[in-house]
């Protein structure tokens, strides 16, 4: 009998794929770029559905799950083709009453616009080949801490988009999560900021969100099965995804993983799909992800992790 | 091109499979010498018996999950409140209540029971399973041994405490559940509309459990006669049935400890049984027990280790079978080197079965199979075992744990002495686990080599010399035989266990010659101040290759010596084998047994049990009933370590009293 995760998440990534074309209109450019970028490999492959996430790379998308996250030590490199890099780093530390969690994490992008050009900034730059040089960056704190059944997150960001002149922000993140039907539920409010800090960086285009999903695992047969998906929504733009993953183990301490993510798009330009593997030995974890983009063009995420 | 990659990524994949999963290895096997004869001429325990088997369940009526323990099953039993005794922690209840339908304050007394078809009264064992998967139940399992024993004359009820199963510090409350349980047969069979009517025989009863349970069933044994629960004065207990005998499968050992005190046990016979395998409770914790349990009323009780090579801690159980820690536990486990599951059991069947037709049937002839397996060599399945046995009429000579001195043994007058030794200390038996557990008793770690050094002037080929053969001495005090009434049928007792440690050879004697003038030469050396020497830069040594352990058995003689000054001399491999420690490697990563164990064996002292008649046979001039020295003669393996856990005599009551109960 397939498992009823299973059902839902297939019937969630065909609905992804069976969208009409019209579906996958740009989503109203925000700034700070890198906020609606996935930081890692594994939440690359996975369709960036990750608000029910299990690592610490949940920092960027709901600082309650970092509860439970193992304690690794993350860093990943994406390189898009035409030019376009990334770069994250993530960790988290747990300890204290009420399972006290404790996370941070960095993320970067750099990539190409023309002279003069200001934010919001569209993803589709990350491949872009022109005169000038941006970056865009965020740095998160998070804690967490479980209380009845209940695992509350918050966190501060500091986001920044960076052409010849520094556009910055500071932005909060909060989160909860907890046990349903046989897996987790969660939700969480994103991009929370108290006033215009920069003129440049208007509240309006901002991606504050509110996101919510759920993920589980399962076992079948040999394969250890985990099943992510989240809806997300900010002004004028919904957005649902899915991951499934697959991983088989042979002999302890030893893991090979299989990944593949639908998601709405944020540009006409990419594909709904992703892929991705890993491969664990003991504490080090090596884990790759694609993402597919018309007229052949393509990105590569690797990320490695240690435990 | 994709071919050629597809091929290189197989190949990089078995490459990498195959370079974390260790070799297997498995101590050599000598069942088909050791097994080879069978001295037991009684019919072998493990053959079906002349009754028909009969199968039924008893319970609550009400289980949420099951139909034979609702509306399946033969006569209904009261519920009752195992809460003072185990908690489930909050996060857990809802689900539980939901799954089982009842909380712990409402425990369903349910199990299954094969029983003999015919009036009876036939003797009551009651066995337990212990932690799994409470949702995978576990009671079913014991079918096999239901089976056999019903068909000679047993009742078998297997106890359904899934419920408690995924809980700590529950032990106290399984064996309290057990002892409700035989509460509820006493009730049974005072009912006249019970199938049970006047069928059980209350006074010959025995518990058994596996694992957790293997530990619940000795503290059901210890609670059987308290007044009071130890850990609270507000349960008041008044149990006092007939427990003749207890079996401990693969058991735990201080998950409950009565007021903090390790488990006492006294006056009931005891099986333990344990696989080398085990990749669960893969430390033989129940040696402690084992160790405890003392018998004080003289009436003829005995307790037996049986450590069985190859087997695991799932096995004895059918629905648990071979992945010890889960479902998925074979990706950590390793399942080759794990004896055939049917073998295990066969194993069960012929040694449990036998236990209790000697304990509850008074089928004594069965006592032999665990004085010396190899009586039962031809019932055994082929593998190796290591056996510990201990009746009423023991009495320690050295046991090495009373105090500090290595001269002095365990009963007042008692010397010992040793003879051209490399080691000789007490210290602690270690159990294979990791950290400074031990097995709470110490041992003398005896060791010697017969080979003389050479003398620094020597020719390098110089013939082995080999000096008089090391020994290791009990000297009984002269009235001690007679205050013992050592005679004849008294046995000679001796547990050691054989390690791999070989110390150099020895230094040789010096004559009193030699010593002068060597003492000479160090004042000589004392009073001239040395000359400087220029530093001699020493020729890098090649490495050795790494030597094989030696697997050989250590081979020793046993002299007994009268206060007349005659002896008699028998080897200790006609009484058993003193192997070398057994490697048994649980996991299948390579490395992974060193990192977990200090030991990648378990440490199981055999005992030999000799009778002193055997020595009169082999000298007739020697007289039993006035023996002044036992000698532990290290005559034929030439260098060797041996650990010494008990020396004592055996002598049965002349006329047991009768039983108190």
């Amino acid at each position: 009998m397939v498992p009823s995760s299973i059902r839902i998440t297939s019937v969630l990534a065909g609905m992804l794929v069976l969208l009409p074309s019209s579906a996958f209109a740009q989503a109203p450019l925000t700034a700070p770029l890198v906020l609606t970028q996935p930081p890692s490999a594994r939440v690359t492959a996975l369709g960036g559905a990750w608000v029910a996430g299990r690592d610490q790379d949940v920092i960027f998308f709901n600082p309650a799950q970092l509860i439970g996250a193992r304690n690794d030590f993350a860093v990943s490199f994406g390189h898009f083709s035409g030019g376009g890099h990334a770069a994250a780093l993530t960790s988290s530390y747990t300890g204290g009453k009420l399972s006290f969690t404790l996370g941070w994490g960095v993320q970067l992008a750099n990539f190409m616009i023309e002279p003069g050009d200001v934010p919001p900034f569209s993803p589709d730059l990350l491949f872009g080949v022109r005169a000038g040089d941006a970056q865009s960056a965020v740095a998160v704190v998070g804690a967490a801490v479980q209380y009845k059944g209940f695992k509350i997150g918050g966190s501060g960001k500091y986001a920044t988009d960076r052409t010849d002149v520094n556009r910055s922000v500071f932005l909060a993140d909060f989160g909860v999560a907890r046990s349903l039907f046989g897996g987790v539920g969660a939700f969480a409010v994103q991009n929370v900021s108290s006033g215009e800090v920069d003129p440049n960086l208007p509240l309006a285009i901002l991606p504050k969100q509110i996101s919510g999903g759920w993920s589980a695992t399962r076992v079948a047969g040999p394969l250890d099965l985990a099943f992510f998906t989240q809806l997300t929504h900010r002004t004028d733009w919904t957005a649902p995804s899915a991951g499934l993953e697959a991983a088989y183990s042979w002999i302890e301490g030893y893991l090979v993983t299989a990944r593949v993510g639908v998601r709405r798009p944020e540009t006409e330009s990419e594909t709904p799909l992703s892929l991705g593997g890993a491969f664990t030995a003991d504490r080090l974890t090596v884990e790759y992800a694609l993402r597919l983009f018309d007229e052949g063009r393509h990105a590569h995420v690797v990320t490695i992790r240690w435990r | 091109m994709a071919l050629t990659l597809r091929t290189a990524g197989i190949a990089l994949a078995a490459i990498v499979a195959a370079s974390c999963t260790a070799t297997l290895k498995l101590a050599k096997d000598d069942s088909a010498t050791v097994l080879a004869r069978q001295s037991i001429t009684a019919p072998n325990p493990a053959d079906k018996g002349t009754f028909a088997v009969k199968f039924l369940t008893y319970g609550a009526g009400t289980d949420k999950q099951r139909s034979e323990y609702r509306d399946g099953v033969a006569f209904k039993t009261k519920t009752v409140d195992v809460s003072p005794f185990a908690s489930i922690p909050k996060p857990q209840q809802k689900r539980r209540l939901k799954f089982w339908g009842f909380d712990l304050k409402k425990a369903p007394l349910n199990a299954r029971v094969w029983y003999p078809d015919g009036p009876g009264p036939f003797p009551l064992v009651l066995i337990v399973h212990g932690n799994h998967n409470p949702e995978a139940f576990s009671d079913p399992g014991y079918g096999y041994l239901g089976e056999l024993l019903a068909s000679r004359g047993f009742i078998l009820a297997s106890i359904d405490e899934n419920f408690i199963n995924g809980l700590s510090e529950e032990n106290d409350g399984r064996a309290w559940l057990l002892l409700k349980h035989l509460e509820a047969w006493k009730g049974f069979n005072d009912a006249k509309d019970n199938p049970f009517f006047q069928r059980v025989d209350m006074t010959r009863i025995a518990l058994m459990g596996h694992s957790r349970g293997g530990e619940a069933a000795a503290v059901a044994a210890s609670f059987n006669t308290l007044k009071f629960y130890p850990d609270d004065f507000k349960q008041k207990f008044n149990f006092n049935f007939a427990i003749k005998g207890v079996v401990a499968i693969a058991p735990v050992d201080g998950q409950y400890k009565p007021t903090g005190q390790w488990t006492p046990l006294e006056n009931v016979n005891y099986l333990l049984m344990h696989g080398s395998h085990d990749g669960d409770v893969s430390t033989a914790v129940g040696l402690r027990q084992y160790e405890r349990l003392k018998f004080t009323d003289e009436q003829p009780h005995f307790k037996s280790v049986m450590f069985m090579y190859r087997a695991n801690h799932g096995q004895w159980n059918t629905t648990w079978e071979n992945k010890d820690n889960g479902p998925r536990s074979g990706r950590s486990l390793d399942l080759r080197g794990l004896i055939d599951p049917e073998a295990q059991r066969q194993f069960a069947r012929v040694v449990i079965s036998g236990f209790l037709e000697a304990t509850l049937n008074g089928k004594r002839d069965y006592i032999a199979i665990f004085r010396d397996h190899r009586a039962a060599g031809g019932w055994l399945p082929k593998t190796m075992y290591t056996t510990r046995f201990q009746e009423t009429g023991y009495r320690a000579l050295a046991e090495f744990g009373e105090d500090v001195d290595l001269t002095t043994g365990a009963a007042r007058g008692v010397a010992i002495a040793g003879e051209h030794l490399s080691t000789w200390q007490e210290k602690a038996v270690p159990f294979r686990g990791r950290g400074t557990d031990t097995q709470n008793h110490n041992a003398a770690y005896v060791g010697w080599n017969n080979e003389l050094a050479k003398k620094p002037d020597a020719p390098e080929n110089a013939p082995k010399e080999i000096g008089p053969p090391a020994a290791y001495t009990v000297t009984l005090p002269s009235s001690l035989p007679g205050e013992w009434a050592i005679g004849a049928n008294t046995v000679l007792t001796v547990s050691l266990a054989a390690t791999t440690t070989k110390p150099g050879p020895r230094a040789p004697e010096k004559t009193e010659k030699e010593k002068e003038d060597e003492a000479a030469a160090a004042k000589a050396k004392a009073k001239t101040p040395p000359a400087k020497k220029p530093p001699v830069k020493k020729p890098a040594e090649p490495k050795k290759p790494k030597e094989k352990p030696d697997e050989t058995p250590v081979e020793l003689t046993i002299e007994v010596i009268d206060a007349a000054g005659h002896a008699a001399r028998l080897p200790i491999t006609n009484y058993g084998i003193a192997r070398k420690p057994l490697e048994a490697n649980v996991y299948r990563r390579r490395g992974r047994d060193t990192q977990r164990f200090t030991n990648n064996y378990e440490l199981v002292p055999q005992t030999f049990l000799l009778p002193l008649a055997d020595f009169k046979q082999a000298s007739p001039d020697f007289d039993p009933s006035t023996l002044a020295t036992i000698r532990l003669l290290f005559d034929k393996t030439q260098a060797g370590t041996v650990i010494i856990e008990h020396i004592g005599v055996t002598t049965p009551p002349a006329a047991p009293p009768p039983a108190r109960r």
